[in-house]
């Protein structure tokens, strides 16, 4: 009687199991879309949004960690950028990137960050807190482009959220979206309606928002991309020589009196020109990866390095394992760093040696003011490469090639100097 | 009832041969289910290569034909098995990865089908003399690196 009772047992629990299995396996699979709920306009707390999207949260909760990045360049930790590379100090002598300059931390500290830096003074101006917050929305919508010229103290009370679910989603509908009134003006002038852009176009435009290099104009503290000829280094530096808006320069070089520009992160412009750009491989492919939880598929916001998790990030259409993907990147990035640090290192002797140059009596004035603009363009080139987020990884050949020239333009800031003074410095 | 058919050797001959006619049939037809893209396509996980290969000029083929090895029945059923319940193992956890890629094993079998068919094509070629590794180049022919069935849609 036992003896059936143990084979009957057993047999219902075999039946369970592939009654189980094949339930979870056939019958209940987990769902391949995500429920829309609609989120009130004007709601910019990602707490809220994450009530109802809660696998996009937690990754984007991931945005706080601080942490150095797996090939050793760049990361999430406030890193002081000077003590990698020194001439950075010397290079941006005289104006606020000596005084603080680290390495960015995740978009959930942008406000804060933007509040503690040092670069800010009680005369900083309203627009620098267009990329910081997601506010910028109401903002704009009540004074305009007047944000601008608005003291940053006076706007600091409205920031209330960083960088969140707003500033790239529809709240509606979550289709994507982008606020940077100042990118789609700059877009409209190269003829790109941002209305029309397709998905994935979007998901890059939705980074590429803020990505970018910019400038203030001088008048109205506006928001501008120097893009109107194109968005390479060069073309880029033309669109500046035009002097636009009245703009020159963005501080004068203490030692070399040159007019000197400071790039801002050109992640945008260097990846659109890279063979992932042109190849259509977007921004939120690589660093947006498709991930799963229990099955269910959804898009990592944690906004970081793809080698953190190479799987999704790069091996959806890279066979290569794991390893030989990471080292392939590594190898960039250490030919891209040995060529920036010399970059760096030749404009900041130019800048010295023109310095002294400019001592000399009866130095060949018109001889050294072209020393002066062959040491902006040079210092331009380095610096292009130097504030963009990727160690070269995001366009190697072009940014090797930016980096080539400024060498050789440092070299040749050098040359003139001396030849105008008739010095060998 | 029973224990009249039992009677006699004859009678449990005709029950076992019975049974095991049942039981050939009930196992051949399950591996013949088994094989048929269907149910492959029935895992959530195989949902992105399915529809991949559904594009593919390489549709009119089941997905054992290239992912078995071009082996004999009983290595066949013996790989289905073990990976079957490998996967059925991750599908029922639901923990498999975020991009599933072949293993290096499965890689070889796969290349072995695709000189099952191609291997005149490479057979004059100095691919013939190593070891010819079809997917190094011919990598997307199936399952493309294009996300076909890629996205989150929200509803």
């Amino acid at each position: 009687m036992s003896k059936r009772l143990l084979i009957i047992t057993v047999l219902i629990v075999v039946a369970l199991a592939f009654v189980l299995v094949a339930a979870r396996v056939f019958f209940f699979q987990p769902a391949s879309v995500v429920k829309l709920t609609k989120i009130p306009d004007g709601e910019y707390d990602p707490a809220v949004w994450g009530k109802y999207y809660p696998l996009e949260y937690q990754s984007y909760l991931r945005n706080r960690e601080m942490a150095p990045s797996p090939t050793g360049f760049g990361g999430s930790e406030k890193v002081r950028k000077s003590v990698a590379e020194p001439a950075l100090l010397e290079n941006f002598k005289g104006m606020a990137f000596s005084k603080d300059y680290s390495e960015d931390r995740g978009h959930p500290y942008a406000v804060q960050d933007l509040k503690e830096t040092k670069r800010i003074t009680p005369k900083t101006v309203g627009s620098c807190m267009t990329c910081k917050t997601a506010n910028l929305i109401d903002i704009f919508k009540e004074k305009g482009w007047g944000y601008g010229k608005t003291p940053l103290s006076e706007l600091s009370p409205l920031l209330k959220h960083p960088i969140t679910c707003a500033n790239c989603h529809e709240p509606a509908t979550m289709k994507l979206r982008v606020i940077n009134p100042a990118f789609i003006e700059a877009m409209a002038n190269r003829g790109i309606d941002i209305k029309k852009a397709t998905r994935e176009e979007m998901r890059s435009y939705v980074c590429g928002q803020c990505h970018v290099e910019y400038y203030f104009q001088p008048e109205t503290q506006k928001v501008t991309f120097p893009w109107q000829n194109g968005l390479s280094p060069e073309e880029m530096y033309a669109y500046y020589a035009g002097q636009p808006f009245g703009f020159v320069q963005d501080w004068v070089h203490p030692d070399s009196q040159a007019k000197m520009l400071k790039a801002q992160h050109p992640e945008f412009e260097t990846w659109s020109g890279g063979v992932h750009g042109k190849a259509g491989v977007s921004c939120a492919d690589c660093h947006m990866p498709f991930m799963r939880e229990k099955g269910q598929k959804y898009s990592s916001h944690w906004l970081t390095s793809p080698l953190k998790n190479i799987a999704p990030s790069c091996r959806t259409c890279h066979d290569q394992s794991e390893q030989w993907l990471l080292e392939r990147v590594k190898t960039t990035q250490n030919n891209v760093w040995q060529l920036q640090k010399l970059a760096g290192e030749w404009v900041a002797k130019a800048h010295g040696v023109i310095g002294k140059a400019g001592t000399v009596p009866r130095v060949d004035v018109t001889e050294l003011e072209k020393s002066r603009e062959l040491v902006r363009k040079a210092q331009w080139f380095w610096d292009i490469v130097a504030a963009e987020n990727s160690m070269g990884v995001h366009n190697p050949d072009q940014v090797l090639n930016t980096l080539g020239r400024s060498i050789d333009l440092a070299h040749q800031a050098i040359e003139t100097a001396n030849r105008a003074a008739g010095t060998t410095f | 009832m029973i224990q009249k058919l039992l009677k006699g050797s004859a009678g449990v001959a005709a029950v076992g041969i019975f049974i095991g006619l049942v039981l050939a049939a009930v196992s051949a037809g399950g591996y013949h289910l088994a094989g048929t893209p269907r149910f492959c396509a029935a895992c959530h996980s195989m949902a992105q290569v399915h529809a991949g290969w559904q594009q593919s000029n390489h549709k009119q083929f089941a997905c054992i034909e290239c992912h078995l090895p071009d082996s004999n029945l009983v290595t066949q059923v013996g790989y289905k098995a073990a990976v079957g319940m490998r996967d059925l193992y991750y599908e029922t956890l639901r923990s498999y990865p975020d991009a599933i890629k072949l293993t290096d094993c499965g890689r070889e079998i796969v290349n072995g089908n695709c000189l099952r068919c191609h291997f005149s094509t490479v057979e004059k070629t100095n691919m013939a003399s190593g070891r010819a590794n079809c997917m190094q180049c011919h990598r997307n022919l199936v399952h493309g690196p294009v996300l076909t069935k890629g996205g989150v849609t929200v509803e």
